[in-house]
This record gives structure tokens, sequence and C-alpha cells, in this order.
């Protein structure tokens, strides 16, 4: 069978980011995540060139230049360095052209305002003057067509397309405001989720800024792949150590406690359990996840428990008869029972890592379970027998010791109770990844100069045909204008309405512009201008532009208008579904929107990180008390078929509560937040109390004595081991598991060694 | 955004087209007589102004446009140094101007010490217009063929005839018409006239060559 294992550990593939652990089975959390992955940015390298005191921004631009040239296939499919698409000559007409199309109610109005006899003299003062230079010279085909600068509406609904608040555009590239700053956009084929195509990505990009970024200049880049990267690498180096350490601290433990040559086989055991464990996975799952992995020190701990009550037990009694095996091994299969049904419940989890781990464990401890009762003793069988002389149903706990121990122990638990309400849920994926110290500084850098462009929640409107999804997208952008205010906003709407919008903005339009309201305007244009000097003819393209009404706009017309990059960012078509993206500031506010039942945003659906946080932080915290409830009546029942007694049921818990409330009070007093690892942190908290629990009641039926105890305090070593190795873990996911545990198991083993008797004395009490 | 206006537009690309004095070494291909004659004209104008570092003049600007009731007239000073430095100045009606001394630009209005940096990529009016002033002064002759379909209107005083070759050119130039000094040492005067009939006169007058000009002009 070990053979067999090793032989499927060749085969292994091993899967190191974060996607185990987001929910795979609410179709709606799964599209949000989805999604979410589709935001502009987030499969994108954003390069900030920071230029310092010695160079000047030209210089900084030379050098994005190089860079930009620099990042080539099969690592970048494109750098955008600037709104280098975007063709003015295009662009402008088709602007001034849509104006019929585009113009809102309070567009008009600001029109409205600005046709008074003093403004129009003023601009048309402005316009004579400027004719003197070679630049107003070059404009006078426009000034002719827009003397009153009404395009301006249509430049202000370009900005509505803006992702960079921080920036402007110098020499065609995007240089932040205070011009120190150079930004470069890198699109890559590599998928944030390939952890090797990643770490190539970054160390290739650190290669090309190495070479080409001068001394007085710096540059840095964020994104999704160097976390990625950062996780992997993390994650491995991580199994390394994590998985050594444990390993070599259980053999010592062994070797220390048993002082027997034979402890080589109890060590065997949770070793061998591994192997099967993680080939299984691997022939079950295909790809086994990294932290399923690192979660195998945490089996050696548990898994070793089994070898060594029957070790204990065997050399308790001595020489035994085959037929005796039943008794010794009673406790252990209940034991192994009971926490296999604890880590069942992860099963009912959404979140795919979760089930892994579970399947992973459940595996391992049938293992465990078989090597320890149908293999172990028989290797075991020449060993002496060391009965322990005395035996007693309190252990070690004297009668003098009883009551201040179960006094400090009352009061911890009480002190624990209270800590315990401060424990906060935290959902967010980010708080579990690892984020190193210098990305955390560029982040933080980017997001000062350009605004937090990376981070922006979501409106996805769909539709069944683009003229759907724009339309919802008109209602959701009027709706979001009136509360969050236009400048927050980031959307396609006012560039691009719905035809429906289009033809209310037309209708406006010819009803703004009438005959009387023209022929005013010209009067007052014409007056005025022969007063400065213009002709009487001077500005009758801009007359004939208003009575012009053009085609409606369309995508098409937006790509020919060079805009198609932006379109994109904007707009997808997935199969027969169209989504029109908005772009929102990701506060409580903005979520709070959409989350009143809305029937105009009917089809619109919100996303953000916040919002995605709380999802899982809320389904998160229900899963765990529908997980701690099914695993109490799990435990009560097993506990009650073993024991068949209330008075040992509730002695058998006292680790398991004991273990719990240490740990929930130490987080809550600590301000650790729970997160969704830590909720495989209170399964194994309650998997491994439980054992400490069932075996030294079962030892207390027959005369606690050194043998037990060791054995006791043995497996919770082991078990401290295997989790506390978790500790040394850089990434925040084991780190988070190995410290809660820990906390857990600090409570559940002074409990199962003092409290247990001394609490057996007291309800045993005549 | 007001700005962007003149992104689209090279209408003035060619406005001081000839106001520094100009050279076109030979080509190597073979040349008709016509070319050849060019050629040697251009020799001519290139011998003359070889000498020439500096130029400094009054200008006075005559624009002609059917937007217009009367002419707008102008008049300013003109700066020019080797390789890289000029300096436009109205000074009636109006004041304003702007100065390039390599990869600085600075504008002003009104207050000529009031001026502000600006970016002449975002100003393709200037751009072209110091384009011009800079590949003629720097010899670069090849670049000016390659722009301009180049014929003679008048011997003596030299006068040239200018077609732009680039259709985005076209689409606002129709024709560049210069006339050099009776020396060929500078430019007397340069007209363009645009494909919608408006066309801008340029005259240079009190031309002072090779003077020693002040650091702070540019």
């Amino acid at each position: 069978m070990l053979l067999i294992s090793v032989f499927l550990l060749q085969r292994i593939t091993l899967n190191e980011d974060i996607r185990p652990m987001l929910p795979d089975r609410d179709p709606e959390l799964a599209a949000d995540f989805s999604l979410l992955q589709k935001a502009p940015f987030v499969q994108k390298v954003v390069i900030n060139l920071k230029v310092g005191p010695g160079a000047s921004i030209a210089d900084g631009i030379a050098v994005s230049d190089r860079i930009a040239e620099a990042l080539t296939p099969p690592h970048f499919s494109r750098v955008v360095s600037g709104p280098g698409a975007i063709n003015p000559e295009e662009l402008l007409p088709w602007l001034a052209g849509s104006l019929p199309h585009l113009a809102s109610a309070e567009d008009l109005t600001r029109m409205e305002e600005s046709i008074t006899p003093a403004g129009v003299a003023r601009r048309l003062e402005e316009i004579y003057g400027k004719l003197q230079s070679p630049e107003g010279w070059a404009m006078k085909s426009l000034l002719r067509e827009d003397p009153l600068q009404f395009s301006a509406v249509g430049f202000e609904k370009l900005r509505s397309l803006n992702f960079l608040k921080g920036m402007k555009i110098e020499k065609n590239h995007f240089v932040s405001v205070d011009e120190r700053n150079v930004l470069l956009i890198a699109e890559t084929p590599i998928p944030l989720t390939d952890s090797k195509g990643s770490r190539d990505l970054v160390q290739y990009t650190r290669n090309i800024l190495e070479k080409n970024v001068p001394k007085e200049m710096n540059a840095s880049f964020v994104s999704g792949h160097v976390y990625t990267s950062a996780n992997a690498e993390t994650i491995r180096r991580d199994l390394f150590v994590v998985l050594s350490c444990a390993s070599a601290t259980i053999l010592f433990l062994l070797f220390l406690f048993m002082r027997n040559w034979r402890a080589l086989f109890v060590y065997l055991v949770p070793t061998s359990v591994v192997c099967i464990a993680t080939a299984a996975t691997v022939l079950t799952y295909q790809a086994i996840s990294a932290v399923t992995i690192a979660f195998g020190s945490v089996l050696l701990g548990i898994s070793d428990d089994y070898p060594i009550f029957i070790f204990f037990s065997l050399r308790d009694r001595g020489p035994f008869a085959s037929g005796e095996l039943l008794g010794i091994s009673r406790p252990v299969l209940f034991s192994g029972m009971t926490t296999m049904a604890i880590f069942a419940v992860l099963f009912f989890s959404d979140l795919p890592g979760q089930r892994q781990i579970a399947y992973f464990s459940i595996v391992g401890i049938v293992a465990s379970l078989s090597f320890s009762i149908l293999v172990l003793p028989h290797l075991l069988r020449g060993m002496k027998g060391q009965r322990s002389t005395s035996r007693s149903r309190e252990g070690k706990t004297r009668p003098l010791r009883r009551f201040p121990i179960l006094a400090v122990w009352g009061a911890l638990m009480v002190l624990s109770l209270w800590q315990a309400g401060r424990l906060s849920f935290n959902g967010d994926m980010r708080a579990v990844s690892m984020v190193p110290a210098s990305l955390k500084e560029t982040e933080a850098s980017v997001k000062e100069t350009w605004g937090d462009f990376r981070s922006s929640a979501m409106a996805v409107s769909e539709g069944v045909t683009l003229e759907e999804a724009l339309d919802r997208n008109d209602r959701l952008y009027r709706y979001v204008k009136e509360k969050v205010g236009p400048g927050q906003i980031v959307s396609i709407s006012p560039v691009l309405p719905s035809a429906r919008t289009q033809h209310e903005n037309e209708k406006r339009w010819a009803a703004f512009w009438t005959e009387q309201r023209t022929e005013q305007l010209k009067g007052l244009v014409v007056k005025e201008g022969n007063r400065i000097g213009f002709s009487p003819h001077a500005f009758d393209p801009f007359f004939s532009r208003i009575r012009e009404r053009g085609d409606i706009l369309t995508l098409d017309g937006l790509r020919k208008a060079g805009l198609g990059d932006i379109v994109d960012s904007f707009i997808w078509r997935t199969g027969s579904t169209y989504r029109v993206m908005t772009f929102l500031p990701d506060t409580p506010d903005v979520s709070a929107l959409f989350q009143a039942r809305n029937d105009g945003l009917a089809g619109t659906r919100f996303i953000s990180q916040r919002r995605f946080s709380e999802t899982i932080s809320g389904a998160m915290a229900r899963n765990f008390f529908k997980y701690l409830l099914f695993a109490s009546v799990v435990l009560i029942v097993f506990l009650l078929v073993l024991f068949r007694s209330v008075k040992r049921l509730i002695l058998a818990l006292v680790p398991v509560i004991t273990g719990l409330c240490l740990m929930f009070g130490i987080m809550g007093v600590a301000g650790i937040e729970f997160n969704i690892f830590n909720v495989i942190a209170t399964l194994l908290v309650i998997g491994l109390g439980i054992d400490l629990g069932i075996f030294m009641v079962s030892k207390l039926t027959e005369g606690v004595d050194r043998n037990t105890e060791l054995a006791v305090v043995l497996s919770g070593l082991t078990s401290l081991v295997g989790l506390g190795a978790l500790m040394l873990a850089r990434h925040p996911s084991l780190s988070s598991i190995g410290i809660t545990v820990s906390l857990g198991m600090c409570g559940a083993i002074p409990s199962a060694v003092l409290v247990v008797p001394a609490l057996s004395r007291l309800i045993d009490r005549p | 955004m007001k700005k962007k206006l003149t992104d689209h537009l090279a209408i003035a690309i060619a406005v001081l087209l000839a106001l520094s004095p100009c050279f076109l070494p030979a080509g190597e291909r073979e040349r008709n007589p016509g070319e050849e004659k060019i050629s040697q004209i251009l020799s001519s104008v290139a011998k003359a102004s070889s000498e020439i570092k500096t130029i400094s003049s009054d200008f006075i600007q005559e624009r002609q446009t059917s937007m217009l009731k009367e002419p707008l007239m102008a008049t300013g000073r003109f700066y020019f140094e080797r390789p890289q430095r000029v300096r436009w100045e109205f000074l009636k009606p109006s004041r304003s101007g702007f100065s390039i001394n390599g990869e600085r630009a600075k504008r002003w209005k009104d207050d000529p010490d009031q001026w502000q940096r600006f970016d002449v990529g975002k100003e393709p009016a200037i751009k072209a217009m110091t384009e011009q002033i800079f590949a003629w002064a720097g010899g670069d002759l090849a670049w000016i063929e390659k722009r301009y379909e180049i014929a003679i209107r008048s011997e003596e005083p030299l006068g040239l005839l200018l077609t732009p070759r680039a259709p985005e050119e076209k689409k606002y130039i129709r024709l560049i018409a210069i006339s050099f000094s009776p020396d060929l040492a500078y430019v007397d005067s340069v007209e363009i006239r645009d494909r919608e009939g408006d066309s801008t006169r340029i005259r240079f007058i009190h031309v002072a060559l090779n003077t020693t000009l002040p650091e702070n002009l540019f």
C-alpha cells in the first residue's frame, strides 16, 4: 500500500493558489468571483516609474518607452503607456456630432445658461484674440463649428471613462499630476492562477526593470501575479519547514517518552499515513492544494495518537492474546471514528479546499486506525510489559490540589467565555494571503499616486442583447449618480447610452433647439460678431451642426473614434449574454445602495471585494455554527454509545470545551480575527480534544496509571507539535491554523490530565 | 481638454517654414532639368545662409479669412539662434508669444515675465512651426524635400512654392510661398494658403543677422 502511494506521489500536482478556499457551490458567489477576476486591472501588470530629483519627467517618459519596448511576448502581449489608440482627428468631430444623442436634460440646462449676450460676446472676443496666434489659427475650423464650446459637454462625458484619477497626459503618456511618476499598464496572457507562470513573469519583469531603470529613478510594479508568486514561494518553503520540523520533533518525543526502539514502529504509522492520504487525495482530486499538504503535519500529530495509545496499552498490559486486542482497541476506534465524524462535517463546506482537507484527514485516520489496530500490535508483540504499580481514579491529582485546579480552571473558563464575545469574523481572502511588506508599500504608493483604481467595486448590467444591457446600465447610472456623485463613477453610460436613451436625448435636443431659439441665438452671435469684426457667416457651420441629428451612436462608432480599447474594458460578451460594467468606490455606503430591493436595478449585479468578503464572512459564520452544532451532536452520540453514562460524557468533553473556550478567549483578547482557516482549526481542537477526553475517561474507569498519563500527554504533545509546526509557516493561512489550534491544545492537554481526573472524583463522590 | 482641440489640426504646420536660411544638399538620384535648377538654387541659398548663426527681425502678420470682415493684422518680433532656439512674440494688437530652447518651452500672454512652461508635443501648431525652423536651419534637406514638392516662382528675387506631399498636411495646407532677400541670406516673406481659401502672410523687416542675442530671450 505504501509502495503504491509512493508511486502515486510521483504524479502529484501541487495547487498553490487561493482558489480552493473560495466557495464553489453557491453559483451566485462563484459568478461574482469570476466577474471580480475580470475587473480591468486584475489581469494586468501595473508598472509605476518614479522619477527622482536628478531627472525630468521627459527622462522618465524615455525610460518608460524603453521598458515598454522590452516587455515582449510570451510574457506580455501588449503594453499601454498612454491613450495612444485615441485619434483626436476622429474623436473630436465624432464627439461634437454626437451631442444630440448624448446631451442630457442637465447638459441642455447648462447650455441654456451659457447663451447670454454677455457670455456670447466674451466668447467671441476670445476667439478673435486666438486667431492671431498659430495655435488659435490652427483651431479656426473648430472655432467656427463650436464657438460657444458646447463640445465641452462631450468632453465632460469622456471623463466618466477615466479609471486613473491622479493622471494627466504628457507626450501621450500617463503621467502623475505632480509629474514625478510615469505609468505603464502591461497585459499578459499568463493567468493569475498559474503559479509557475506568475513566478516567471515576476522574475522577467524584475530583470527588465533592473536593466532599464537608471539609478535616479525607481520602478515598482503591482499585479495579482506578484501575490500568486509570493504565495506559491512562501507555501513551498513552508511545506519543507513545517513537515521537516513536525516529523523530527514527533520522532524525538516518541523516543523520549517511550524509551524503546519500537517507538520507530509507532512513528512509521503517522508517516505512512501521510503518504497514503496524500496519494489517495491526488488519485481522487487530480491536484492537491498546498494547504492540504501542509495539513500533513497536523495529520502526523493526529494520526499518531492511536498507535501511541496502543503502544502504552500494550506496555501496560504486557503479553496479550489476539482476542484481548478488541478491548484495547475500543477507545481507539471510538476516538478515531469521532474525529472522522467531526472532519466529515467539512464535506458540507462550500469551500473545495476544506472538503479536500476533510477527505485527506479521514483517509489518514482510517489508515492510522487500520495500522494501529491490525499491524502495530504484532510489531510490538515482543515488548516487555511495564504495568504501573499505583493506580488511582485521579491519576496524579491529589485531593488537596483538586480544588485549586478546579478553581483555576473555572476562573479561566469564565474569563475566556467573556473575552470570546469580542471575537470577530473576517472573510477577506486577502487576510489569509501572503502579502510581502514591499508589495504592500508599492500598493500604497500606486494608490496614493494614481487613485484606488485596482480595487473598485463593479456593478454589472446584463442583457441578452447589447441594447438590454445598455438600457439597464443607463438606469443604474442614473440611480448611482444621484447617490454617489458623477465624479466617483466610471461608466460608459454617458458616452454610449442605450438606443432608447439616445432617442429620448435626441427628442429633447430637438425640443430645445427650436427654430425660434436657434434664430435668436444666431441673431445674437451675428450682432456681437459684427461688433468685434467677424463676418455674418463666420459661424454658419455651428448653426448647421445644431440642426443636424446624425446617426445613433453604436459600439462600432466608438471603436472607429478610437475608443475601442476603453470600450472593451466596459462591455463584454460571454456566450449570449452581454455585460456592461460600471465601476464604483468600494465603500459601505455604495454597497448599501445595492442591498435594498430596487426593481429599477433588475438585471444588475453588484460585486465588490468588500461585499464578497462580507458574503464569505456571513456564510462562514453560518456554516461555522452549523458545524459546531453538528459536531456537538456527533460527539454526544458517539460518547453516549461508548460510555453509556452522562457523567463520563461530560468528563470526556472537558478537554474539548476547555480548548475551544481558551482558543476563542485568547483570540478575543489578542484581537485575532476568525478566518476561514480557523474553522478547520476549531474542528481540529474538537477532534484532538475528544481523543484526549476519550483516552482519559476510558482509563479512569480502569484507574489511571502512569502509562495512561504518558499516553495522553504524549499524544497531546505530538498533536501540539504537528500543529505548532504550522506556526513556523510564513503563510498566514498555515500559521493561522497553527496559532489558533496551539492555543486550543494548550487548554485541552492540561485539562485532560488535571481537570478530568479532578472532576471525575468530584462527580463520582457519593 | 480644451487644449486637445488643437491636436487634430496641423494647419499651421509651416507657418514659419522659411524663416531661417536654408540649404539643400544635392540628392544622389538622377534629377530632371527642373529639379537640377532647384537644386542649384537651393545650394546657393545654403551657401549664402551657412554663415548665419542668429537672426532677429520684426514681422508683420496679415491674416485673411472669410470669418473676418477685415484682414487681421499683427506685428511682433522674431529671434532665432542655431541650433534649436526660437522666440516668436506678438506685440500688437495684443501681447503674447512663446519661446523654445531645446526641450524647454515657455509661453506667455500679456506679460512676457509671467510665462508658463508648456509641452510642445501638446501644441501641434507650434510643434510643426518649430520643427520647420529647426529642419531648415539644421540643413535637413531630405526632410524638407520629403514633405514638400518644390517649384520656382521667381528667380529674382528668389521665390519658391512648396506643396505638401503628406495627405494629412494636404488636408489643411494648399500652398506655401516663400520669398528670399536679394542676397539669399534670409527669408523676406512667407505666405500660407489653406484649403478653405484663407491665408496668412508674414513679412520680415529690420532683419539683423549674427548679432548676439540675450540669453534670457529663450
